[in-house]
């Protein structure tokens, strides 16, 4: 493995142009692989090179593992950055760069495959002595989950091996649904992952989720950037997170990054990861949850309040040099908070709004990070996420952070889609939310069951 | 009646082809199609909208959302454009009308011949049939044989052999044989 010089983005939307810039910053030049209707895109304007892959399915352009490969050699890319989301998480995407001599941006294919495997992943870190949910074993049919289900107590969550970030789960409140529920999410779990395998986890009612991001180098340094906080979710998708967590003790901290880098550690892992956690904020105890082997949507809370660049990072690991820093050399400095503004209407169940933009005047000023990809005039396609920007503001402490998210938010004005913008105004003023009192189903119980 | 299918455009195309209409709009709630012949067409070049090749030129959008494609025939005959107002496709070579494009339906390197050294399929100025192999397009060792689909003449070879090509690019300009076409619109 060598030095890289021209990365091939295997991605889009705003991940694609943060990459881009990192990129820019290194002096290395970047390739964009676009499908049809992205091919005006920002990113695309911005990319060194620009290569359309296919049509707007991303099963015929960003899914196509042979696709993005024969653009990556044929445009002299050294190296893919595969962003999150599409073939992130998918080890073929990898092993394809390994046989074909381009560098991977990201961890290694045995790593993806070990955590991908929910199921897999758990059993290795109980055997490490980092606690996992009560309940989590492989089920094989409807009665054993029934069983299952009466020794760890209801609420349960059935979830499949194969799933992962919030995709896959159904809660089972009492004995009588659990059979045509567990059906259901076997028959799901099939069609979705091609995998039926499903386990049961106690269901956490007063529950947080805090992740740890880390980093990981060949020669075994293994560093941990603190916690993000991503208990805002709705139906288990994240729309706000944090960091520090204004729920976690600097004790509480020690023991889960310690357990983090234990985890990372322990499988040999390379460049960035997260080590996601559920803390039961009744029994002041956290869980292993799963490991994401990928950056992550959320990552710029962590670059705000520590200082360093994780995409950067990425790159530099992935070149094989070293993490650029050492444990001791970073710290906690201030508060980040960030929202994820989606073209959704809050007000109707957050349908997907997709559309042209007619105008977009984001907020600016001292404070203020903007992850985005969209402008005036941009067209927001049906065929992918509804992510339009991260908005991110930093404070030097929690309430100062929020403050500013409050004014930014009041100043961030889209014209032509709806946006998630006026539901996080409500967030960012709910004495809930601002008191740091709330839980992973807070969302479904202040705002939806009205 | 609330939309419109694959197979009902196909007609209305039809339709409008054989008639002495220049011009058809039509709007059925939120969808719109709007088709101009050839001849009607000449008159947009001076606007800088961009003309497809195509004696008959459809667009049509759903919801009034300009990206929104839909193809309704495949390869060579006939294109279906989205609505490019403001951001006309720079990349294609004016050509003139009559011509057809045959682009790549896939990313992938561009080989005109069987095998290295081998002749090349077709050369510049060869007629071809619908049957005719043009050219390969590899991916990952995975070959794929891209055939004329039409009847006419090879006017221009627009790629390189061996370099890469991206999905819908132009790979060879070709005349159609208009007796082709002919029994293309009774069929």
């Amino acid at each position: 493995m060598g030095s890289i010089s021209r990365v091939f983005v295997a991605n889009r939307g705003e991940i694609a142009l943060r990459i881009i810039r990192a990129c820019r910053e290194m002096g290395i030049e970047s390739v964009l692989g676009v499908s049809n209707v992205d091919k005006n895109s920002l990113p695309a304007k911005m990319a060194d090179r620009v290569v359309c892959i296919g049509p707007h399915p991303p099963l015929q352009s960003y899914l196509k593992v042979g696709t993005l490969i024969t653009a990556a050699l044929g445009t002299g890319a050294d190296a893919i950055h595969p962003g999150y989301g599409f073939l992130a998480e998918q080890p073929e995407l990898g092993e394809a760069c390994m046989h074909n001599g381009l560098i991977f941006i990201g961890p290694k294919p045995e790593n993806i495959r070990q955590m991908g495997d929910k199921l897999v992943a758990r059993e290795m870190v109980r055997d490490l002595g980092v606690p996992v949910i009560p309940g989590s074993e492989l089920v094989h049919d409807a009665k054993e989950a029934g069983a299952m289900a009466e020794k760890v107590g209801f609420p349960v969550l059935l979830k499949a091996a194969a799933g992962g970030g919030g995709k896959g789960m159904k809660m089972v409140r009492n004995p009588s649904e659990l059979k045509s529920v567990f059906e259901e999410a076997s028959a799901e779990a099939r069609a979705a992952f091609g995998d039926d395998r499903i386990y049961i986890e106690h269901l956490i009612a007063n529950a947080r989720h805090i992740e740890v991001q880390i980093l990981a180098d060949r020669y075994g340094n293994v560093i941990h950037l603190f916690e993000r906080d991503c208990s805002l979710q709705r139906r288990y998708q994240k729309m706000v997170e944090e960091a520090p967590s204004p729920a976690v003790t600097s004790d509480m901290r020690e023991k889960i990054t310690q357990a983090a880098v234990a985890i990372a550690q322990h499988v040999n892992y390379e460049n960035a990861g997260t080590i996601e956690m559920v803390l039961d904020q009744d029994q002041g105890k956290f869980y292993f949850l799963e490991m994401n082997t990928r950056i992550q949507v959320e990552h710029p809370v962590t670059e705000m309040i520590t200082g360093k660049d994780l995409v950067k990072e990425q790159i530099r690991i992935a070149s094989g040099n070293p993490i650029s820093f050492t444990q001791e050399e970073i710290s906690i400095k201030g508060h980040a908070v960030e929202c994820r503004i989606n073209a959704e209407k809050p007000d109707a169940n957050f349908m997907p709004h997709p559309g042209r933009i007619l105008s977009w005047t984001p907020p600016e000023g001292h404070g203020i990070r903007i992850d985005s990809h969209c402008y005036s005039g941009y067209f927001v396609p049906p065929y992918y996420d509804s992510l339009l920007a991260k908005l991110i503001t930093t404070g030097v402490n929690r309430s100062k952070a929020i403050h500013r998210m409050e004014d930014a938010l009041a100043n961030f004005d889209v014209k032509g889609v709806e946006t998630t913008i006026p539901f996080y105004r409500k967030v960012m003023n709910h004495p809930d939310y601002l008191n740091g009192r709330i839980h992973t189903r807070w969302v479904e119980e202040v705002f939806l069951n009205r | 009646m609330g939309s419109i299918d694959h197979d009902d455009l196909i007609q209305i195309l039809e339709i409008v082809g054989h008639s002495d209409i220049d011009e058809f709009r039509l709007e059925l709630g939120e969808l719109k199609l709007f088709l101009k012949k050839s001849s009607a067409a000449h008159a947009d070049r001076a606007s800088g909208m961009p003309v497809p090749e195509r004696t008959e030129t459809a667009s049509l959008t759903e919801r009034a959302e300009p990206s929104e494609e839909r193809t309704t025939s495949s390869g060579a005959s006939g294109e279906v454009l989205p609505e490019t107002r403001g951001e006309p496709e720079s990349r294609e070579p004016a050509k003139v009308t009559g011509y057809t494009a045959i682009k790549a339906p896939l990313l992938g390197t561009f080989y005109r011949a069987p095998k290295p050294g081998a002749p090349p399929f077709v050369t510049e100025g060869q007629s071809v049939i619908e049957d005719d192999t043009l050219c390969i397009i590899e991916v990952m060792k995975l070959f794929n044989t891209i055939k004329a689909g039409i009847k006419g003449t090879i006017k221009e070879i627009c790629a390189e052999d061996g370099q890469l090509v991206e999905f819908d690019q132009t790979l060879f300009w070709v005349e159609e044989d208009p007796k082709q076409e002919l029994r293309e619109a009774q069929a």
